[in-house]
């Protein structure tokens, strides 16, 4: 019957098709009736209403379908139910602003994966639907999906990135024959990757395809390496001085900066030392001479044409003191680096020093050389602690609010007591514009303290802020910070 | 009462509009005099003008006031006020007092709705209704007359002539559909204009909407020969409303009602919103509809999973029945579970049984026993399979249940599932 029906179907959908007035509409199958004296059109319609009828009644349900496999059980409970409304708040209507939500959101992720919680099965979607657009969210999101989020987001293509475990940690190297055949920015980032692990590997790789890559990967691929430098990597870089291409030599010559040990610090520490000196009652003035031409052993390791606009001497004497060993001064002084910092006055001999200081992270120069410079990267050298003075003052003499933001940001959050007073206080005697705030938001927020809400409060009530100013919006997030660490306890 | 949940709140949103600009607002910022006791909720938001917004908020309804000149509904002040008070931390504190202002206008509403309740229903002049019905008849016999004629001209011509056509000549056989007052068919007509473009089964789609309108044609001119109820059926599908008031009046059942699920769907002309409700003792199944145009908002959204105390007046038609609130809804509770459900074939066989008294009839509600969801179809436990509608995301859902057997509430139209809301797993 069903065929035959079918069969009916098909020849009346056909009719339909072209037109009764070119093809003639098929009779009801039995036992079905129909009028007979019908005209065409009206039969065709007729027909059409009994199959619609017979055949969407009589709709089979498919029952071939695989049935898909059920989650698995979590291992973890559920986020405690205060926790709960936190995250949904979170993810679904911020009071924190779009600047500040994904860094409370993983604040949010971190607690629940510490205290050994999950995130509840209703917020998985909006979490992984957050997570998707914000990378940023999910390393911590995958700690917390547990087996249900896992299983949930292996059944979606867009949440793919889940089971991509550890693309953010770097276990995922290409197997070596495959990596050559990457992008020159992926195979540079996989280099970085794997020399904070396996330095020699990665540097290995480099010169496994160093003769056959052209002069632009070469250079990158050095570059690379300043990642995890250490003494091993000389003889490649020394290798690197001879390179046809320009930018291959420059690289390996800034990155020598970063190695005093070396024989390119020896050589041009022996062409520096001659040129410093000692003058003045005290002997307290540092005195340096400008170098003379260079030989080629001396271009080859940097002393070379400067730039249209650019003292020449001036230049090789940079590049001096920023290659040659910083003993060089004090031997040659017979100074300590805090005096020949003071007894110095030369702007380039100080620049190369300070290049020398950053690649070599070296906290006693970079402390002589950043009590006369305000440079974030030399404060990166120091201890923390010693960082801070310095940070402070910087602030307490800020005449805008990129200035605070900037020095604060040289401390990792959560700043010590007496740098987020300073921070405070400052911010309340320059000016801003709501612009502006929303930048370093994110700066503060990391570094004050949650204590800080009322007076971020205050000083928004005192600019006679809207509610949806960025220092409401921070004041929210410094109180929300501890309200969700104390809904998982 | 408990306070509700985030989602809750999110529902009642008329639109995604205010529950955005509620969202802005809700932070203590502008709030002032806030409270809430078992059955309001209030407060004041300073706005941009001098004196603030005084929101009230009654829980059992859900009813709102508030003296801002918005004319959405909840209006944003509303929403940002439920939006603090869900998030129960202290910026809207319970007490035990309402404040004057609104336990002045809850006192209001309870009297008016008393006097609403008292008050006869208004007078109509029978002579006069009689006229009009009888001048829509005539127009509506002339209309489907025509439209007859245009399915015999279109299936002479052939139906591939017909998809060649664009979409105004569709729209304009909408458009004279609804001068005859049946606008009911010109909808789907307009419907069919935009499928037969977007589907690949177009031919064998159109086919079946010509078949049912030819039902709907056929079965009007012989409509003193129809009952009731087949009337009142042929009646939707032409799109011949039904006065609220001829309902309100006629057949109301009191009762406690569960909200089994909701569904919101907005096709750029008109904003419908589905609530499908159970009595508790009987098992009956209603639906209540609710429309906006443009950009007015739907009325608020009934908590799913709540128990509703009051009183619903039907529609005539046969099942499942369209349905009024005839009094005021009162919440008797909050977090009902599903009733028992079914299997796929019986859902199935009763869809067939639906079409069998109603052939326009667009959609059942279903229970389903130990269904499994996966991103494209639901499944039960016999092995029976349907394809979930495309509309949709079903992914919250599935998260909730991790496919695994749980009852499912749901509407089955002609071309598969909608999922509504599901059990906990088993």
């Amino acid at each position: 019957m069903t065929e035959t029906l079918d069969t009916w179907w098909r020849d009346l959908g056909g009719a339909a098709l072209v037109g009764t007035a070119r093809r003639t509409v098929p009779a009801v199958p039995e036992p079905l009736v129909a009028r007979s004296d019908a005209p065409a059109e009206t039969a065709l319609l007729d027909g059409a209403a009994l199959g619609h009828a017979l055949r969407r009644a009589g709709a089979e349900p498919a029952l071939d379908l695989p049935i898909p496999d059920a989650a698995p059980d979590d291992e973890r409970p559920p986020a405690p139910s205060r926790a709960r409304q936190l995250l949904d708040l979170l993810l679904t209507q911020t009071p924190v602003g779009p600047g500040l939500t994904g860094r409370a959101v993983t604040v949010w992720l971190e607690e629940a994966g510490a205290a050994g919680f999950r995130v509840p099965h209703e917020s998985l979607v909006p979490l992984l639907t957050a997570a998707t657009a914000d990378r940023g969210l999910r390393t911590a999101a995958r700690a917390v999906l547990d087996r249900r989020g896992h299983w949930l987001a292996g059944a979606n293509p867009a949440w793919a990135w889940v089971a991509e475990q550890g693309t953010e940690a770097g276990t995922d190297l290409a197997d070596p024959a495959d990596w050559a055949l990457l992008a020159t920015d992926e195979r540079a980032r996989q280099i970085r990757l794997l020399r904070t692990t396996d330095p020699d590997a990665g540097r290995a790789l480099v010169e496994s395809a160093w003769s056959n890559d052209p002069a632009p990967a070469r250079t990158a691929l050095l570059a690379a390496l300043g990642t995890g430098i250490s003494p091993a990597d000389e003889p490649l870089l020394e290798r690197a001085l001879d390179d046809r291409a320009g930018g291959v030599r420059e690289t390996a010559q800034n990155l020598l900066d970063g190695l005093p040990t070396s024989a390119r610090a020896r050589r041009l520490g022996a062409l520096l030392a001659p040129l410093v000196s000692t003058s003045g009652l005290l002997k307290k003035k540092v005195h340096v001479e400008l170098p003379a031409d260079p030989d080629a052993a001396a271009v080859r390791d940097g002393l070379g044409k400067a730039l249209r606009g650019r003292s020449q001497r001036g230049l090789w004497l940079e590049r001096l003191a920023a290659g040659a060993p910083l003993e060089t001064w004090t031997t040659a002084t017979g100074l300590d680096p805090a005096a020949v910092v003071a007894g110095l006055d030369d702007a380039d001999a100080l620049r190369g020093l300070v290049t020398a200081a950053v690649e070599r992270a070296d906290p006693v120069w970079a402390a002589a050389l950043s009590d006369r410079f305000w440079d974030p990267q030399l404060l990166g050298c120091l201890p923390v602690d010693q960082r801070v003075a310095r940070v402070r003052r910087r602030i307490e003499q800020a005449k805008s609010l990129a200035e605070i933001t900037g020095a604060a940001a040289v401390v990792p959050g959560p700043w010590p007591e007496e740098l987020s007073r300073a921070v405070l206080q400052r911010l309340g005697k320059v000016e801003w514009t709501a612009y502006q705030l929303a930048d370093v938001t994110f700066v503060l927020a990391t570094g004050l303290p949650p204590s800080a809400a009322p007076a971020i409060r205050k000083l928004a009530e005192s600019a006679e802020a809207k509610p949806s100013d960025p220092l409401y919006r921070l004041a929210q997030y410094l109180t929300l910070v501890p309200t969700i660490r104390e809904s998982f306890r | 009462m408990s306070r509700w949940s985030l989602q809750a709140v999110e529902k009642i949103a008329p639109d995604a509009a205010s529950l955005a600009a509620g969202r802005k607002l809700a932070t203590p910022g502008p709030w002032s005099e806030t409270g809430s006791t078992e059955a309001l909720v209030w407060g004041k938001c300073q706005g941009s003008g001098k004196t603030p917004y005084q929101v009230s908020i009654d829980l059992n309804g859900p009813a709102y006031r508030c003296s801002c000149p918005s004319r959405k509904f909840p209006c944003k002040h509303a929403i940002a006020l439920l939006l603090l008070w869900v998030r129960g931390d202290g910026s809207v504190a319970d007490v035990a007092e309402g404040a004057d202002f609104a336990r002045e206008w809850a006192q209001t509403r309870a009297e008016r709705a008393a006097a609403s309740a008292a008050r006869p229903a208004k007078e109509v002049d029978p002579a006069a209704r009689a006229k009009r019905v009888e001048d829509r008849l005539a127009r509506m016999d002339a209309g489907l007359e025509d439209f007859g004629l245009w399915l015999t001209d279109l299936v002479r011509a052939g139906t591939v002539a017909a998809k060649r056509h664009p979409y105004a000549w569709w729209d304009g056989v909408a458009a004279r559909l609804v001068d005859a007052q049946l606008p009911g068919l010109a909808e789907q007509v307009r419907d069919l204009a935009s499928e037969i473009h977007r589907r690949d089964d177009w031919a064998d789609h159109l086919l079946g909407r010509l078949g049912l309108w030819w039902t709907a044609t056929r079965a009007w001119q012989r409509r003193a020969e129809l009952d009731e109820r087949t009337l009142a059926d042929l009646r939707v599908c032409l799109g011949w409303a039904t006065a609220t008031e001829d309902v309100r009046t006629a057949d109301a059942v009191p009762g406690r009602w569960q909200v089994l699920g909701a569904h919101r769907s907005d096709d750029g002309r008109l904003q419908q919103q589905r609530t499908w409700l159970r009595e508790v003792e009987s098992g009956e199944i209603v639906v209540v509809l609710d429309f906006a145009a443009g950009a007015n908002p739907l009325p608020a959204a009934r908590l799913v999973g709540s128990v509703l105390d009051t009183t619903v007046a039907r529609y005539p038609g046969s099942w499942p029945r369209r349905a009024l609130f005839a009094t005021e809804p009162a919440l008797a509770g909050t977090d009902a579970t599903l009733p028992a459900g079914t299997s796929l074939r019986a859902a199935l066989d009763v869809r067939a049984a639906t079409w069998a008294e109603n052939p326009w009839a667009a959609r059942v509600p279903v229970l389903l026993a130990d269904a499994v969801l996966s991103s494209t179809h639901l499944h039960d436990a016999t092995g029976a399979a349907v394809p979930l509608l495309p509309a949709e995301s079903p992914w919250t859902l599935i998260a909730l249940t991790g496919s695994r057997p749980t009852t499912v509430f749901g509407e089955l139209e002609e071309t598969g599932f909608r999922p509504l809301a599901v059990g906990p797993a088993s």
